[in-house]
């Protein structure tokens, strides 16, 4: 497919659909009722991305974060990463955990891979339920390290296979402080026309 | 020119400028791979993505097995010596360590070994595998290798 290019060289984005505004909004609700505190989550547009250039993709690589991984199969296949910000891991481990809580606690990594798992459960259930798809999230992983080490291994997994990913950024705030976190939704090439309809994979 | 000169994925490059770093920034999987030779003095560094390519198209550093030859390659045709020039090698973490992700880096690190091997080039010092991001930077002017982890740890190679 021939797609039209900004000035800069990049494919323009496209808007969100409205089953992944719908998907946010539920895993913005299921997350508010795990950490008791309104949460807002807003998708930004969808956009294609070379796939070498993910690592960039809060800005610098080397930007320190805690990183909660999912990966997803089924009918929907691919990579989330929630990408908290070191004051915004702390900030929801003390709001799970009590003050003085740190987001190196083993029990606070706990407390945070069980909120990207209520937060990415409650986001493809909803997109799983509307389309009619099965998909299955794997348990979370959660690290400590920069945004590109993080995402290096999953840039190997899609750059053996295509070379622009579509992305789904996802800016979430509680309550009045900004997380700084980042949801990033990465499907791998999908056969399934419904996925490719939603998440921009190639079909 | 002077300065820090990024490495990004899949990018292979050389440089005669000793004022010169070159930095491949938060590898996870990726492996860094540098080589020093000190008739120039010339230093460079690929960074690789994936053990090996597809056959057919354009050579790309992104491969192991094309990122050594390309990057030896290089060398040759700016006047240094391959075998002469020291092969250093870091990354190929397991940052994410999931289950679900193929280990790449430990396939990073086996490949860019073989492919070392297979120029018969010998690997003077390598920092690889773990489970930590690592930021590699080169110096051409005398080529020190310094790796710093994520954890804030600081060393040569």
């Amino acid at each position: 497919m021939n797609r039209a290019r900004t000035d800069h060289g990049a494919p323009p984005p496209q808007p969100v659909p409205t089953p992944v505004r719908e998907a946010t909004d539920r895993a913005a609700a299921a997350l508010a009722a795990f950490i008791a505190e309104p949460v807002t989550m807003t998708p930004q547009v969808i956009r294609r991305c070379p796939t070498l250039a993910l690592p960039h993709l809060l800005g610098r690589p080397s930007l320190p974060v805690i990183g909660i991984y999912l990966g997803f199969s089924g009918d929907l296949d691919g990579h989330v990463v929630l990408l908290l910000r070191r004051r915004g891991a702390r900030y929801l481990a003390a709001r799970l955990l009590g003050r003085g809580r740190d987001y190196r606690d083993p029990l606070a990594r706990s407390a945070l891979g069980e909120i990207g798992n209520i937060t990415v459960s409650s986001f493809l259930g909803l997109l799983a339920d509307r389309q009619r798809l099965a998909v299955r999230p794997t348990p979370p992983t959660v690290v400590e390290d920069t945004a590109g080490a993080i995402l290096d291994g999953i840039v190997a997994d899609l750059a053996g296979q295509v070379e622009e990913a579509p992305v789904i950024e996802v800016t979430i705030t509680c309550g009045a402080v900004r997380t700084g976190g980042t949801l990033v939704i990465l499907p791998r090439p999908s056969r399934a026309p419904e996925a490719a309809g939603i998440l921009g994979g190639e079909g | 020119m002077s300065g820090v000169i990024p490495i990004d994925l899949g990018v292979v490059r050389l440089s005669r400028d000793a004022e010169v770093e070159l930095v491949a920034y938060s590898l996870g999987s990726c492996v860094a791979v540098c080589v020093w030779d000190p008739a120039g003095p010339l230093g460079g560094m690929a960074h690789v993505v994936l053990p090996t390519g597809r056959d057919g198209g354009a050579a790309s550093g992104r491969y192991a097995d094309q990122a050594v030859p390309l990057l030896a390659g290089l060398l040759e045709r700016a006047g240094g010596c391959p075998r002469r020039a020291v092969w250093k090698i870091a990354g190929g973490a397991n940052v994410l360590r999931a289950a679900t992700l193929p280990p790449i880096g430990e396939r990073n690190i086996a490949a860019v070994r073989a492919a070392l091997r297979a120029q018969g080039l010998d690997i003077a010092a390598e920092d690889t595998g773990g489970s930590t991001g690592r930021t590699v930077r080169l110096r051409v002017r005398d080529g020190r290798v310094r790796i710093r982890l994520t954890t804030g740890e600081e060393r040569d190679l």
